[in-house]
C-alpha cells in the first residue's frame, strides 16, 4: 500500500492555473524525488499537501486515510510533517525549545496540568527535553542547544528545521529544497542525513532542482513543468526522458 | 534561552508587600491605600492581558470589556437590582465563565484571520459592550443604563466583610488593608498560575505562534485552539479583576469601560515589557499611580496661571498615547523585557 | 415608500461620508497592510478646524461660500500635515518592526490626536455654525436637504474622480503598483516613498472633507468623534474588500444604507425595544459577519498569505 497517494490536484490562484491535475505516490520508507524548474508549482503542490492551501479538485489519501484538507496541524498530526523552502524556524526560540515545539502533538499536558506541575507533567516535560536533545545531537546539532535558533548559520538552521519536524513522529517526511544555498561538503551531509532519516523507517519527498543529486539519493522522481506532472519513473528513466531534458535539464542546471 | 523557571526571591518580595499598604497608610495617608488596591486591580488586569498579547502576540483593544463583563455579573448576582445576593465564592466562578465565553465568542470569528482584524473587532467590541450596558433597559431592565448599578454588597466571605475594619489578635485591621490582602492574594494567584503557563508546553507553543504562525501549524499545533485558550484566559483574568472591582467600589456605570480604560492596560503591559510579568507587574503600578501624580498639577496651574490650562486628565491621556509611540519606537521590549522578546524586537 | 425613500436618501449621504473615509483606510492598507487607527481621528480634526475657521471668518463677515471655501481649504491644509507627519513620525520608522509595534504606535497616535483635540477644542460637544441651507426640497413627500444634495453631489464626483485618477494616470499606475509588490516597484524606479506619503495626503484630504461634511450635518463636532466614525468607515472597507478602491465606495455607501433602514426599522418591528440606539451595533455586527463569511469583502481579491 502507498503511504501517500496524492490524485488529480488542482489549484487555482485568480485565473492562474498553479496545479494542473497532478498526481504523485509515495511508498513507505522511500526517497521520492520532486523536480521541475522555478515556477513549476513545487512548492505550491507541497502547500496544498501540507494544507496550507486547499486544493479545487483532486483527493490526497495518506496511509489509507483522506488527509484533512486545509488543516496543517492536523495533517501534521497525521504524520505528514514539512520544512520549507525560505527556512521558518521560531527565530528566537533557543533550538532546544524549537525541537520542543514539534513535540506539542504527541503530548498531553493541559491547562490543568500546567498549574498543577504534578509528577506526570514533569516526566513529560523532561521527556520532551531528553527527546529534543536526542533528535538535536542527531542532526549534529548537540553544541548548539541553548543558541537562539535565529542566530544559527544557514545550514544548521535547515537541520534545526528537520530536527523540529521529526520531533513530530512524522511517517513522511517532505522536504523542500534542503539543500538550496549549500556547497559540496554540505549537501554530503544532507544526504547522509536524508538517508539516515530513511533509514529510521521515515519515508521522504525531496523537492529539489539539483537533479544530480537528487537522482543518487531517491528511488522516483516525479518531474512538474507549468503546474503539471510531466514524467514519472526512476532516476535513470528520468534522466533519459527526452521530454525532460528539453522543459528542464536543457536549461543550465546549477549545482 | 528557556531552561526552567528563574527563582523568584520570595521570602523578602513577600515581606515588603505585606508591609506595603502599613507604610502607606503610615508615609501617605489612608487615601493612597485606597488607590493602591484599586492599582492590584489594575495589576490583576495587565497579567490577564498579557497572556493574550504578551504570550500568544494578539493585540486585544476591547480587553476593558470583560472587566466590564466582569463587575455587571457581579453587581447584578449581589444588589437589589434583581434582589439577589450571592456570596463572592460563587459569583466570582460565575464571572469568570461569563467572561471566557465572551472572550472565546469575540476570538472565535476572528482567528482565522490576520492580527490586525482582531484588534479593530476586539476594538469595536469593547464599544459595543458599552452600547449594551447603556441601552439594556427594556424590555426588562437589566442594566439600568447610564445610571449604573448601585448598592451593590461589599466584598465579604461569610460574616467576614472586606469593607469593615476587623481586629486580628489585637491587632486593628483597617477595611482597606484587609481589602489589600484580598486583593494582594489574587494577584499572586494570577501571578502564579501565568507563570506556570509560561514555563509549559502551552506557553512554548504561544510563544511558536507568536513567532510564526503558519510553520507552528505545520509542527501540529493547533493554532485556532491555542488562541482560543489565551482569549478565553486572558478574559477571565479580566472577569475576576472586574468582579472585585464592583464589590469594592460598590457601584458601576458603563463610563468605567471605555477605549481609554484599555488602551490604559495595553500601555501597563508595553511600558513594563510584553510577555514579562515583571514587567507587566511594574508597569501597571506606574501608569495606576500615574493620575495620583498629576492630579496635583491642576491646583498648580490654578495657582500659576489662575485657571486650568492643561486638565490633569487628558494630560494623562496624552502620556499614554505618547508612551505607546516613544516606546515602540526606541524600546519596544519595554522597561522591564523578557530576554527572549527584547531579542525579538532588536532582529527583526 | 415615502419613509423607504426617506431612509434610503438618508442613508446614502451617511454612506457617501463613510465612502470618504474607508478610502482614506484602503489606500494606506493597500500599500502598507497597516490599518492606520488614527484615520477617524483625522475626520475629527478636519471638523473641528473647519468649525473654528467658517465661524471665525463669518464673524469677520466673510459670505457663506467664502467662509466654507476657507474652513474646506483649512481643514484640509491641517490633516494634510498631520496625515504625513503620522506617516514619518509614527509609521516610517516602523516599516521593518514586527506587526504588532505599528499597530501600538498607530493607537497611540490616535490617543495623543484626541487629547491634543481635546487640550485644542476642550472636551465638550462644539456645535457648527449655520450654514443656512435649510430650504429643503420635497420630491414625492421625500424631504431633500441642500446640504444632503451637496455632500451626495460633491463626494461622489470626488470619489468618481479619484478612482479615475488611479486607474489611469501614472502616479495611479505607481500606486498601485506598489500596492501589489514595493520592492518590484522599487526596482522598477518607483519612488515607494512617495507614493506612500501620497496616499497619507490624498487619505488626509478626503478625511478633512469627510470631517466638514459630518460637522455641517450633524451640527456638532467632539474631539472623540472620530473613533466611531473610523470603525464604521474601516467596516466599509473590509465589506468591500479591503485594499480595493472602488470597494470602498461600494462599502460605504451599502453601510450608509444599511444603517439607516436597520436603524429605521428595527425599531419599527420590535416596538422601539432594539431602535437607533442599536444602530452603532449594526456596522460591528456586519463586520463580523464579513469576516466570517467572505473575509476578502464584495470585490476584493483573496491574496493567499506567502510561504
Amino acid at each position: 500500500m502507498n503511504l501517500l497517494e496524492a490524485k488529480g490536484i488542482s489549484k487555482c490562484f485568480g485565473g492562474v492555473q498553479a496545479l494542473h491535475n497532478v498526481s504523485l505516490t509515495v511508498e513507505p520508507a522511500s526517497i521520492v524525488g520532486l523536480i521541475g524548474p522555478n515556477g513549476a508549482g513545487k512548492t505550491t503542490f507541497f502547500n496544498v499537501l501540507t494544507g496550507v492551501y486547499r486544493p479545487d479538485e483532486g483527493t490526497l489519501t495518506f496511509a489509507g486515510q483522506p488527509l484533512p484538507a486545509g488543516q496543517p496541524h492536523r495533517i501534521a498530526r497525521a504524520g505528514l510533517v514539512r520544512t520549507f523552502q525560505n527556512i521558518r524556524v521560531f527565530p528566537q526560540m533557543s533550538a532546544l525549545e524549537n525541537v520542543m515545539v514539534g513535540f506539542h502533538g504527541r503530548t498531553r499536558c493541559g491547562l490543568l496540568g500546567a498549574w498543577l506541575n504534578s509528577s506526570a507533567v514533569r516526566r513529560e516535560e523532561r521527556e520532551i527535553r531528553e527527546g529534543a536533545q536526542e533528535l538535536l545531537k542527531w542532526v549534529g546539532l548537540q553544541e548548539m542547544a541553548q543558541r537562539v535558533a535565529g542566530t544559527l548559520s544557514y545550514g544548521a538552521q535547515r537541520r534545526l528545521e528537520i530536527a523540529r519536524a521529526l520531533a513530530t513522529g512524522p511517517r513522511l517526511l517532505a522536504l523542500d529544497e534542503p539543500v538550496a544555498g549549500m556547497n559540496g561538503t554540505e549537501r554530503g551531509h544532507m544526504a547522509e542525513l536524508i538517508l539516515r532519516i530513511r533509514a529510521a523507517g521515515i519515508a521522504l519527498l525531496v523537492i529539489e532542482h539539483d537533479v544530480r543529486w537528487i537522482a543518487q539519493l531517491c528511488e522516483r522522481i516525479t518531474v512538474l513543468n507549468y503546474g503539471q506532472g510531466l514524467a514519472e519513473g526512476t532516476p535513470a528513466e528520468i534522466q533519459a526522458n527526452p521530454q525532460v531534458i528539453e522543459a528542464y535539464l536543457g536549461h543550465p542546471s546549477h549545482g | 534561552m528557556i531552561a526552567c523557571p528563574p527563582r523568584f526571591k520570595f521570602p523578602w518580595m513577600l515581606l515588603g508587600t505585606l508591609i506595603l499598604p502599613w507604610v502607606i497608610e503610615g508615609l501617605l495617608g489612608r487615601g493612597w491605600v485606597r488607590i493602591l488596591d484599586f492599582a492590584l486591580l489594575s495589576v490583576l488586569l495587565a497579567i490577564g492581558l498579557n497572556i493574550v498579547v504578551g504570550y500568544a502576540g494578539l493585540l486585544d483593544l476591547g480587553f476593558i470589556a470583560f472587566f466590564g463583563v466582569g463587575a455587571y455579573a457581579y453587581a447584578l448576582l449581589a444588589s437589589p437590582q434583581f434582589g439577589v445576593h450571592w456570596p463572592l465564592w460563587a459569583i466570582l466562578p460565575t464571572g469568570i465563565l461569563v467572561a471566557a465565553s465572551f472572550g472565546v465568542a469575540l476570538g472565535w470569528p476572528t482567528l482565522g484571520l490576520r492580527g490586525d482584524y482582531l484588534a479593530i473587532v476586539t476594538m469595536g467590541f469593547g464599544e459595543i459592550i458599552r452600547v449594551f450596558l447603556n441601552n439594556l433597559t427594556a424590555p426588562i431592565n437589566i442594566t439600568n443604563g447610564p445610571q449604573g448599578i448601585t448598592m451593590i454588597d461589599a466584598l465579604h466571605l461569610g460574616t467576614w466583610s472586606f469593607a469593615r475594619p476587623h481586629r486580628l489578635w489585637g491587632i486593628p485591621l483597617p477595611a482597606l488593608v484587609g481589602t489589600y490582602y484580598l486583593f494582594l492574594l489574587f494577584v499572586l494567584l494570577a501571578l502564579f498560575l501565568s507563570r506556570r503557563l509560561e514555563y509549559s508546553r502551552i506557553g512554548r507553543a504561544w510563544m511558536a505562534i507568536r513567532e510564526d504562525e503558519i510553520a507552528a501549524a505545520s509542527m501540529g499545533l493547533d493554532t485556532r485552539r491555542l488562541k482560543l485558550l489565551a482569549y478565553a484566559l486572558g478574559a477571565a483574568f479580566g472577569g475576576v479583576s472586574g468582579g472585585l472591582f464592583a464589590g469594592f467600589q460598590g457601584f458601576v456605570s458603563p463610563e468605567s469601560f471605555t477605549l481609554q480604560e484599555s488602551v490604559m492596560i495595553l500601555c501597563m503591559v508595553v511600558l513594563g515589557g510584553m510577555g514579562n510579568l515583571r514587567g507587566v507587574v511594574a508597569g501597571a503600578l506606574l501608569l495606576a499611580f500615574l493620575p495620583e501624580v498629576l492630579r496635583p498639577l491642576g491646583g498648580w496651574q490654578q495657582h500659576w496661571f489662575h485657571r486650568v490650562l492643561i486638565d490633569p486628565s487628558t494630560l494623562r491621556l496624552l502620556l499614554f498615547g505618547v508612551t505607546l509611540v516613544v516606546l515602540m519606537r526606541w524600546r519596544p521590549e519595554g522597561l522591564l523585557p523578557s530576554r527572549a522578546r527584547a531579542r525579538e524586537w532588536h532582529t527583526s | 415608500m415615502v419613509t423607504f425613500l426617506q431612509q434610503v436618501l438618508n442613508g446614502l449621504t451617511l454612506g457617501c461620508i463613510y465612502a470618504l473615509v474607508a478610502l482614506g483606510y484602503t489606500l494606506v492598507y493597500g500599500i502598507l497592510e497597516l490599518i492606520n487607527f488614527a484615520h477617524g481621528d483625522l475626520v475629527m480634526i478636519g471638523a473641528l478646524v473647519s468649525l473654528s475657521l467658517v465661524r471665525a471668518l463669518q464673524d469677520w463677515g466673510a459670505p457663506l461660500p467664502v467662509a466654507l471655501a476657507g474652513g474646506l481649504v483649512g481643514a484640509m491644509g491641517v490633516c494634510v500635515l498631520v496625515g504625513v507627519a503620522l506617516e514619518r513620525l509614527a509609521y516610517r520608522p516602523l516599516r521593518h518592526a514586527p506587526k504588532l509595534a505599528p499597530l501600538i504606535t498607530a493607537i497611540g497616535m490616535s490617543m495623543v490626536l484626541e487629547q491634543g483635540s481635546a487640550l485644542i477644542w476642550g472636551r465638550g460637544y462644539r456645535s457648527f455654525p449655520d450654514l443656512g441651507l435649510t430650504h429643503s426640497l420635497t420630491l414625492g413627500g421625500v424631504v431633500i436637504s441642500p446640504l444632503q444634495g451637496v455632500i451626495v453631489l460633491g463626494s461622489l464626483s470626488l470619489l468618481g474622480g479619484l478612482l479615475w485618477l488611479i486607474q489611469r494616470s501614472a502616479l495611479g499606475r505607481a500606486m498601485r503598483a506598489t500596492a501589489q509588490n514595493p520592492v518590484a516597484a522599487q526596482l522598477l524606479g518607483v519612488d515607494t516613498e512617495r507614493v506612500i506619503t501620497l496616499a497619507f495626503v490624498i487619505g488626509a484630504a478626503l478625511a478633512a472633507i469627510a470631517g466638514l461634511m459630518v460637522g455641517a450635518y450633524y451640527q456638532v463636532a467632539h474631539y472623540t468623534m472620530g473613533f466611531m466614525l473610523g470603525l464604521k468607515a474601516f467596516t466599509a472597507a473590509v465589506l468591500g474588500g479591503i485594499g480595493n478602491l472602488s470597494g470602498a465606495v461600494l462599502g460605504g455607501i451599502l453601510l450608509g444604507l444599511l444603517e439607516a433602514l436597520g436603524a429605521g426599522y428595527l425599531g419599527d418591528w420590535t416596538g422601539n425595544l432594539f431602535g437607533s440606539n442599536y444602530k452603532d451595533v449594526f456596522s460591528f455586527a456586519t463586520l463580523i459577519l464579513v469576516l466570517l463569511f467572505h473575509p476578502s469583502g464584495l470585490l476584493g481579491r483573496h491574496a493567499p498569505e506567502k510561504v
